[in-house]
């Protein structure tokens, strides 16, 4: 191949510019690769490991609007999960609101929020995952 | 006197051309639900940007695909503001036709859904004038470009096809539905149809006696690189990459699929 058709060495005059850009993608694509590679190693066949918590409530027209993170610790996705907040004020439930997240990506978080009529300042949230569906 | 009004004439046919264009790029994204929606809740700082964005595009495709047979920077900055204005008016017309708009729409809304849709329809009414036209000899100023207007038109054609399909939910479906090594995978597919498209159609300033292997460096992987740039870029602006750094490489590839292709047919296009 090489005999019949030498390939003719690199121009001197090829622009920096075509090296510069083809570093640039060579590390871009080697970066995408690795890190799915290493992703692929780490933890393939694990379900969703889902854990919720409240923040802080700020007052709203409709009542306390309390934000809720859902962060997962697998890599798989989790799609529809259910998530259930219950107000207990002075050691008594008084309120429960229920929030929905449509996905819920593999090593990522989803923010949502649920709206209660009292303060939440005033006692305790508790906030539990009921389920999820795959993708 | 008969003169300038024929030359007033071509431009009309040329305005219509370019809503013709605008039509043709704009009406799948037109008619794709979740792009509505980002009118409505998109931070007005990436809108800015978008608008920005689609304008420079659109300003560089003037340079390569104008409406004019010579061009000076100034014919190219208004060539660029008549796509533009074509791009809005035809987004907008066609949003209100499709019952999308209404008097009561608030401004915001209106203003972002607008601004969005206009984008291809801007890109589409820019490159019918080259497409469309058939009594005039082809410009071939991309041929004369050099590198770095290759890499333009490659840049250009990843985000006019990635910007096409980012907008739905299977987008983020996709992603969620492979596995780490399908996206290994996909890469390698997306390289290999990007080499193979790039040889085919054939570039610019790509000698025929140029290796593979530099074709490959120069063409492919820069290719490759800026079809994942461009994919990060897309979908930053629809806010799809605030799930986590897994969601985002693997919604990074998936469009870079779309993206790389686009980077190859440029070309043909333009």
């Amino acid at each position: 191949m090489a005999r019949r058709k030498p390939s003719p060495p690199a121009a001197p005059d090829t622009p920096v510019l075509e090296w510069i850009a083809a570093a640039i993608g060579a590390l871009l694509t080697l970066g995408v690769l690795g890190y799915s590679a290493w992703e692929g190693v780490s933890d393939p066949r694990a379900p969703p490991d889902l854990s919720a918590s409240a923040e802080a409530a700020t007052p709203g027209r409709s009542g306390f609007v309390t934000p809720i993170v859902v962060r997962n610790a697998s890599f798989a996705t989790a799609a529809n999960v259910e998530v259930i907040a219950r107000l207990n004020v002075g050691g008594r439930p008084s309120e429960t609101r229920r929030a929905r997240f449509a996905y819920v990506p593999g090593r990522g978080e989803a923010r949502g929020g649920v709206i209660f009529r009292s303060d939440p300042a005033a006692g305790r949230i508790s906030v539990e995952i009921e389920g999820f569906a795959a993708p | 006197m008969a003169r300038r009004v024929r030359k007033e004439e071509n431009y009309l046919r040329g305005l219509a051309r370019a809503a013709g264009g605008a039509l043709l790029f704009g009406f799948p994204l037109l008619m794709t639900m979740e792009m509505w929606a980002f009118g409505a809740h998109m931070g007005r700082w990436r809108l800015a940007l978008f608008v920005l964005v689609t304008a420079s595009v659109v300003y560089g495709l003037s340079r390569f695909a104008g409406f004019r047979e010579v061009t000076s920077p100034l014919d190219d900055l208004l060539d660029t503001a008549a796509a533009l204005l074509v791009g809005f008016v035809v987004a907008a017309a066609l949003l209100c036709m499709f019952g999308l708009l209404d008097p009561e729409t608030a401004w915001r809304e209106a203003v972002g859904m607008i601004a969005v849709q206009a984008a291809p329809a801007s890109m589409g009414a820019m490159l019918a004038n080259r497409q469309l036209q058939r009594d005039r000899p082809r410009r071939d100023d991309e041929d004369h470009a050099g590198y770095p207007g290759q890499l333009f038109l490659m840049g250009a054609g990843a985000l006019f096809l990635a910007f096409n399909v980012a907008p739905t939910e299977e987008m983020l479906l996709i992603g969620f539905r492979m596995s780490a090594w399908h996206a290994i995978v996909l890469v390698l597919a997306s390289l290999a149809a990007l080499h193979v498209l790039v040889f085919t159609v054939g570039f610019a300033g790509q000698h025929d006696s140029e290796s593979h292997l530099r074709a490959f460096a120069h063409f492919t992987l820069a290719g490759y690189g800026l079809a994942l740039l461009v994919s990060l870029y897309v979908l930053w602006t629809f806010g799809r990459l605030d799930g986590g750094l897994s969601e985002a490489v693997r919604a990074v590839v998936v469009l870079g699929f779309p993206a790389a292709i686009g980077a190859a047919i440029a070309r043909l296009v333009v």
